[in-house]
């Protein structure tokens, strides 16, 4: 509707010019002739105000107002038994430009005819996935997609909104692919209604994501081009490697806080400074933090050093509370608030490579912990390193906690982890032989519960920038159920397999 | 308290000292003096329980008050 009023007030000037000149036999300068030429000229404008598509699109809507009015105005000045060949020429003309251009910039396809609502079905179509708010319903954007004549359907229609508000609330919408980059603006524009919206990329099937995977198989050429990729064999254990590949046609919600809580981190390192969230000039007197800094969140695919999951520096970013000291120890209290300091400033994913022999969790660490779960925090811990039961270390034995695990090169119990055994949110991850960045700059290979346990932090880092309301049981459950089964499942958990997860939340 | 026990060097978090006691348990002191900080050296050790949490999580953190090779 709203695009046929440009048409009509180009119709309406130019029948007013016609007129004029029936009157005048030229277009004489008269009150009524220029207000038909400012009228005109408005119309014009509006063109680019109110038609949808790119500039050619509303270029060619122009010619063609232009030559309807003119044909109509010729029409006019025969019934006034006045000269209209050339008007009709003229009007005939602009037409036949219109339609010409139009069907030359759709790829000379016939057939354009649609009826409304329907998506054209003769050119290329683009999905978006579009998440409505859970109190929103379809018919608050079918003004939006009528325009765009694009069509709509549940993305999840097995999924009410009891089960899962936010799947029951997502549609895939297909329009032209021309449109679909104004389409997806128009939407993200509608705040009131629109959650989010994003391209439905086309993803193919990557071999063993069965669980099944080759003895010895590598990546034909690297994922990334950061120089020590080679050297992370956690990263490729972890299925990182295929992780990385999906990760390059996601689209995160916004970036996730992973706050490393440990000795401090450098912040300036090369492989870190652009994904810090705190003052660069942070320094880090032991090294612990910041090595476990670059295994959560070390930019991958930046051409320097390592990688981690945070392909680009688009998915995580990281902060630091030193709680602990130079020689790394610490008092419970500046851990337990530094747990709430993290989480009160918005942290996403809490890391804690830490911990004291503890046969019962101290209060205060209960207390804090409960605090950032209900902040929306997730905490992940390290078992410990005495290989006994991690049930007797603490912050492990902490209720809320994800506790992780080691595993050796070949995917077997680290000999120095503690182990699982009646703890809620056990996950395992490698822990040998970890590279990671070094204060002052550079890398240097660690091991311990410690470097297995930013591994998990940084992916759920991850999961948490693709979907942000994930929450610290949805989290493990789904660590677990995309998980890989090891020889020591029972004592350490199952493995994390991170391209199973990230496909897991992108794919749902 | 007082126990005694062997010196071992743990080669992860970074590496550091720790005694593991005639008693089977494990002691973690945050500093090993250099005189006794040899793989396998036998030692008695007076010491103090620590609540501390630090980056190793290996035995008990303790604070050595005296130790001495024997």
């Amino acid at each position: 509707m709203l695009a046929s009023i440009p048409l009509v007030v180009c119709v309406i000037a130019l029948i007013l010019l016609a007129k004029a000149r029936i009157q005048y036999h030229r277009f004489a300068r008269s009150l009524s002739t220029e207000r038909a030429w400012l009228l005109l000229l408005g119309g014009v404008l509006l063109h680019f105000g109110l038609v949808d598509g790119g500039f050619l699109t509303k270029l060619l809507a122009v010619i063609q107002s232009l030559g309807v009015g003119t044909a109509i105005g010729a029409v006019w000045k025969a019934l006034e038994e006045t000269p209209a060949r050339s008007s009709l020429a003229a009007g005939l003309l602009l037409l036949g430009v219109s339609y010409g251009g139009t069907w030359l910039a759709e790829g000379g396809s016939s057939d354009r005819s649609h009826t409304e609502g329907e998506a054209d079905d003769s050119g290329e179509l683009s999905e978006l996935l579009v998440e409505l708010g859970p109190d929103d319903k379809l018919a608050e954007v079918a003004a939006t997609l009528e325009r765009f004549k694009a069509t709509s359907e549940r993305a999840f229609p097995n999924v009410d909104l009891n089960e899962d508000e936010d799947l029951a609330q997502y549609f895939i919408v297909r329009c032209a692919a021309e449109d679909a980059e104004a389409l997806s603006k128009a939407l993200q524009g509608d705040t009131e209604n629109v959650d989010h919206v994003e391209p439905n990329l086309a993803v193919s099937i990557i071999p063993h994501l069965d669980g099944q995977r080759k003895e010895g198989a590598k990546a034909e050429k690297p994922v990334t081009n950061d120089p020590m990729l080679s050297s992370q064999w956690a990263l490729e254990y972890a299925n990182g490697l295929e992780a990385l590949t999906l990760l390059y046609a996601a689209s995160p919600r916004r970036r996730a806080k992973v706050a490393i809580i440990d000795t401090g981190v450098h912040g300036e390192h090369e492989d870190l400074k652009t994904i810090f969230g705190g003052d660069k000039k942070a320094m880090d007197p032991h090294g612990h933090g910041t090595h476990c800094a670059g295994i959560a969140g070390a930019v991958a695919n930046n051409g320097i050093g390592m990688a981690s999951f945070n392909l680009d520096g688009r998915f995580v970013e990281i902060s630091s509370y030193a709680a602990l000291g130079p020689r790394g120890g610490g008092r419970r209290e500046d851990i337990a608030q530094a747990i709430v300091d993290a989480a009160e400033a918005g942290a996403d994913v809490l890391s804690l490579s830490l911990g004291g022999y503890a046969k019962r969790p101290p209060q205060v660490y209960i207390d804090a912990v409960e605090y950032a779960n209900k902040l929306g925090a997730i905490v992940v811990v390290a078992a410990g390193n005495s290989s006994e039961a991690a049930r007797n270390h603490t912050p492990a034995n902490v209720p809320g906690v994800i506790v992780v695990t080691a595993l050796d090169r070949g995917g077997k119990k680290a000999r120095f982890t503690n182990t699982i055994g009646g703890l809620d949110l056990p996950i395992a991850a490698p822990g040998v032989d970890i590279l990671s960045a070094k204060p002052g700059g550079g890398y240097v290979n660690k091991s311990g519960t410690s470097m297995a346990t930013p591994l998990v932090a940084g992916l759920i880092g991850v999961l948490r920038a693709l979907r942000p309301k994930l929450r610290t049981v949805d989290v493990h459950k789904l660590l677990v159920k995309t998980g890989r089964d090891i020889p020591d499942k029972d004592g350490l958990g199952k493995a994390i397999d991170a391209a199973r997860a990230i496909q897991a939340v992108l794919f749902l | 308290m007082q126990v005694e026990g062997t010196v071992v060097w743990l080669d992860f978090e970074g590496g550091f000292w720790g005694i593991e006691g005639d008693d089977e348990r494990k002691y973690c002191p945050e500093d090993l003096p250099e005189s006794v900080a040899t793989k396998g050296k036998r030692v008695r050790m007076s010491y103090e329980r620590s609540e501390r949490m630090s980056t190793r999580m290996w035995g008990i953190e303790v604070d050595i008050t005296r130790i001495e090779a024997i």
